[in-house]
């Protein structure tokens, strides 16, 4: 009986996450079996391994841990769409819900942070506007994007809003880093952008202020951690 | 078993594994892992990897049957196609290696599984960007300190002489910009949302305080992807090159992902020249798009990108109606085949082998939902917390200082066990939930099918690759440009230069035609700002300008929404207004710094109040303490008035002198006053403040105009 390479690993360590855990496990116990089968390791690896680790042991794997009853987070639209009995619903905080702090002296109350990508020579003032939507992006497109929307984006991609970007006045990004590509585009298109960011408390229709007069965000800072963020305001 | 395989060879490759191990890391620290709401991203980026381990190393040695990986490395520094970064400076090892730590974190494949085509990618990797970067000595641009300096002199010298100069508001920088905006975005929804069809190098030093950015846009019209059938058929071209150089603005890293980073941060406005080309593999190097003037290209980029959106529009459309697992293979073909110009250059470029997925990659599909894509993925790359990613404890990782190595050694007990596996083996079938390709490939040489397009290239040696000039390096070239090959390689690189063919091999920079001043768009916006509506022959003959550039450039500023037409007469548009606001001064940073210049201004103001006295004694008269209309029955009093303005013209030509003389199309107006006063004199009596002719005052208030703009100074009154 042959013990699989993997079983002997002096400084081994778990990953780091529930369905890296789960399926690695699964697909480790599959290799485990079929070498205390007896199992020949150079026999298995470029050959007997594409029977036995096959499509169908890996739909095996994931049907028995759905059945545990975890749901995946999803980031694609598509994926929750096709497949809603795989993924979390997801919930969103009402704005009701949330403490914000007080106006400061300029009437403005503080909603988030994020990493601005170009510095401009004054803060972007704009119309708050959730963009989530491939649909809403369609009438978007073909309605026109309202004048001075600044559009508050959940991913870092630049595809779910290619056809309508160059028409927003500002662009708020929950995700990425000033070098993703919607950074890279709203560079292009001198469209600024804030990046990384964290709102809370804003709405649709919100008179909102990015602060596009901080520095941008560095390579450096990123590498070293250095706290290097531009405050996104809500008028009141 | 016997070992092909030696312990330098070893030692060799887990130095390039290392070399790539340190460097993605840094890659990938600057960035979070890549989500999309479009598609699902990290689930597709480790299926293509899968792919990758399963069928490179087969293709690389088909590819290597028809050319050698350092012969390709020779053809990929004369044109701008997938063979560069971050393609096969960093995606072929970075993606391979990262699916052997994969199958490795699954348990699936040991170290020391597959070694052979380990040794065999890595050796093919190193000779192709040995070749890459043959000009600057280095492996990589990480090797080099973040920079890629591949192109040889006479290339860079074309490149020079032949761009149009730019500035911030003129049609063409505002052209230029646009369209790289837009086809950057459609280049991300082509690749699915990656970056792999954008390409950066350099820089270069264009003098002082210049420097020039190579940026490549690729595969942007019907070809590979079989989604761009339909969609893409009227895009003129599948590559397109932009060289750009900035101004004040250094770049200080440009990586093998071909991002780069500047100080002080890229903006538009650093741009100061700009050219179009495009290439591949059956081209002589890079061919020029709309380069014969200024006003071609920058109309050619306005058409592009009206095409380019149109496209982009269309394809938005087709993705947002595919399936999970349409995106899924879309995202994973793109990712997985970011080399296939390898085989294109080779001639051996074949659909199934790079538009299909291998059956050993697609069982795996059942547990690429996303979470695990994006955990898994952040596990590989971000965080290493997978078990066989962690090292002894006393190991500091570049970059991390943590014990940990993305990618993992292959051991060298081998050399002495033999208990290794040298290869995953034969590709096998494929499959694809895509639309079969129906289109043809976009090529320089027209739209081609597969066949032909492969025949071509097997056929076809750019001259300045042929075996007389492959090894006529640089070096050579610093002792030997005096001679007859020299200037034969030179001018074989020179023949669609605009301003440098036949120059041959002795020109240095200093040699090189002066640019021409930025194109005469800006001059004409100036010259109708002054006009306010009119027609071009108006404003080419208070310019000094011909009348078909002025035409052209009004058209072009049309285009650009600069500029209106209004009862067949140009009119300049608040966007055309602030683009010369924006432009005025670097346009006249020469004058405005100039003492005697605003020493003449001055004194004009001055004889300026003296002239608007005249013209108010002109059209009034004092009656009994009042100001009433001259009704010109006095000819005495008028010709007494007529007088006064002869002196104040004597006076008038000192300053207009010195004007002139700093500004040689001033003295227009000098000689347009003094036709005005002898007309004047003569009788025509309108011509001293008329309206509707170019009556004295006329031409001195559009004078005044002209010097206010210059200086950059509000009219007083």
């Amino acid at each position: 009986m042959v013990k699989p390479f993997f079983d002997t690993d002096k400084y081994t360590r778990e990953p780091a996450s529930p369905t890296v855990i789960a399926f690695h496990k699964a697909i480790k116990d599959l290799v485990r079996s079929h070498m205390e089968a007896g199992g020949n390791w150079n026999a298995f690896v470029f050959g007997e391994q594409e029977n036995v680790v096959n499509a169908d042991a890996l739909q095996a794997i994931e049907d028995a841990f759905l059945k545990t009853g975890y749901r995946y987070q999803g980031s694609a639209m598509i994926s929750i769409e096709e497949e809603p009995e795989k993924y979390q619903i997801l919930a969103t905080a009402t704005n009701s819900e949330i403490k914000l702090p007080p106006p400061d002296a300029n009437g403005r109350i503080l909603c988030g942070t994020g990493d601005n990508v170009v510095q401009f020579s004054e803060n972007t003032v704009g119309t708050a506007l959730y963009v989530r939507t491939s649909e809403q992006v369609l009438s978007l497109l073909e309605d026109g994007v309202p004048d001075n929307t600044i559009a508050i984006i959940d991913d870092s991609g630049g595809t779910l809003t290619a056809p309508v970007l160059e028409y927003f006045k500002g662009v708020v990004c929950m995700g990425g880093t000033v070098r993703s590509h919607l950074g890279i585009l709203c560079r292009e298109y001198g469209i600024p952008c804030l990046m990384n960011s964290g709102v809370a408390g804003i709405e649709d229709g919100d008179a909102v202020e990015m602060e596009t007069s901080a520095a941008a965000k560095t390579a450096e800072a990123y590498q070293k951690n250095i706290e290097m963020t531009a405050n996104i305001w809500k008028q009141c | 078993m016997t070992l092909p395989i030696t312990y330098a060879q070893l030692l060799e490759t887990n130095n390039l594994v290392q070399a790539c191990n340190d460097e993605s890391y840094w890659l990938c620290v600057t960035r979070t892992v890549q989500e999309s709401k479009l598609f699902p991203v990290p689930a597709y980026m480790l299926l293509s990897y899968l792919m990758v381990y399963y069928r490179y190393p087969e293709l690389l040695r088909k590819i290597e049957t028809s050319m050698r990986a350092e012969d390709i490395g020779d053809r990929s520094r004369n044109m701008g196609i997938k063979t560069q970064a971050s393609h096969i400076a960093w995606c072929m090892p970075g993606f391979y290696l990262l699916a052997r730590e994969y199958l490795i974190s699954m348990g699936l494949i040991r170290p020391q599984d597959g070694v052979e085509d380990l040794v065999y990618l890595m050796d093919f990797w190193k000779r192709h960007q040995l070749s890459w970067h043959r000009n600057d000595g280095h492996i990589s641009n990480k090797e080099f300190g973040h920079r890629s300096q591949i192109l040889p002199e006479r290339l860079l010298q074309i490149f020079e002489a032949d761009l149009f100069e730019c500035r911030q508001g003129d049609s063409l920088h505002e052209a230029a910009m646009k369209f790289t905006a837009t086809v950057s975005q459609y280049i991300f929804l082509i690749h699915c949302e990656s970056r792999i069809g954008l390409a950066n190098t350099g820089p270069y030093k264009f003098g002082d305080n210049r420097e020039l950015l190579v940026r490549d846009f690729m595969d942007l019209s019907e070809g590979d992807y079989p989604w761009m059938d339909g969609v893409a058929t009227d895009v003129p071209y599948n590559n397109l090159t932009i060289p750009m150089v900035v101004e004040d603005c250094h770049f200080y890293l440009v990586d093998d992902w071909a991002s780069f980073e500047s100080e002080p941060e890229f903006k538009a406005e650093k741009v100061v020249s700009v050219g179009l080309y495009t290439s591949d593999t059956l081209s002589e190097g890079y061919m020029p798009v709309g380069m014969d003037s200024a006003e071609e290209l920058a109309k050619t980029f306005v058409d592009l990108n009206e095409t380019v959106k149109e496209a982009s529009a269309k394809l938005w459309k087709r993705i947002a109606g595919w399936s999970r697992e349409e995106m899924m293979d879309a995202g994973a073909l793109t990712y997985f085949s970011v080399i296939k110009d390898l085989a294109h250059v080779a001639g051996v470029y074949e659909f199934d082998d790079w538009m299909t997925i291998d059956a050993r990659a697609e069982r795996f599909r059942p547990i690429l939902n996303d979470e695990y894509g994006r955990d898994c993925l952040g596990e590989l790359l971000g965080s290493m917390t997978n078990p066989n990613q962690q090292i002894n404890e006393y190991s500091m990782m570049q970059h991390s200082n943590l014990p940990q190595r993305m990618f993992s050694h292959v051991p060298y007990s081998i050399l002495a066990d033999g208990d290794f596996t040298a290869t995953c083996g034969r590709t096998q079938a494929g499959t694809s939930h895509m639309s079969a390709k129906t289109g043809k490939y976009r090529t320089t040489r027209g739209l081609l099918d597969l066949d032909d397009y492969n025949r071509l290239a097997r056929d076809f040696t750019p001259k300045v690759c042929s075996d007389k000039f492959r090894f006529l390096d640089e070096n050579w070239v610093k002792y030997n440009y005096d001679t007859p090959l020299a200037d034969e390689l030179y001018r074989a690189e020179q023949e669609s230069s605009r301003n440098l063919q036949g120059k041959g091999a002795g020109l240095k920079r200093v040699d090189l035609p002066p640019s021409p001043p930025p194109s005469g768009d800006l001059l004409a916006l100036h010259g109708l700002a002054i006009k306010k509506m009119s027609t071009a022959d108006v404003v080419a003959d208070i310019l000094g300008l011909e009348v078909t550039d002025v035409s052209t450039a009004l058209e072009a500023a049309v285009a650009a929404q600069q500029v209106a037409i209004v009862r067949d007469a140009f009119m300049l548009k608040p966007a055309g207004q602030a683009a010369l606001d924006a432009a005025y001064p670097k346009m006249f940073a020469g004058l405005r710094a100039s003492e005697d210049f605003v020493a003449a201004y001055e004194r004009f103001e001055v004889v300026n109040n003296d002239l608007k006295q005249l013209i108010t004694d002109w059209q009034t008269l004092e009656i009994a303490g009042s100001r009433v209309p001259n009704d010109h029955s006095n000819k005495d009093y008028d010709d007494g008035i007529i007088d006064r303005l002869g002196t104040l013209h004597d006076r008038a030509e000192t300053v207009l002198d010195v004007l002139a003389l700093a500004e040689t199309r001033l003295g227009r107006y000098t000689d347009k006053l003094l036709v005005a006063l002898e007309k004047s004199e003569d009788g025509e009596t309108d011509f001293v403040s008329g309206a509707r002719v170019e009556s004295y005052h006329t031409v001195w208030f559009e004078l005044h105009e002209d010097l206010l703009r210059i200086l950059g100074q509000e009219r007083d009154e």
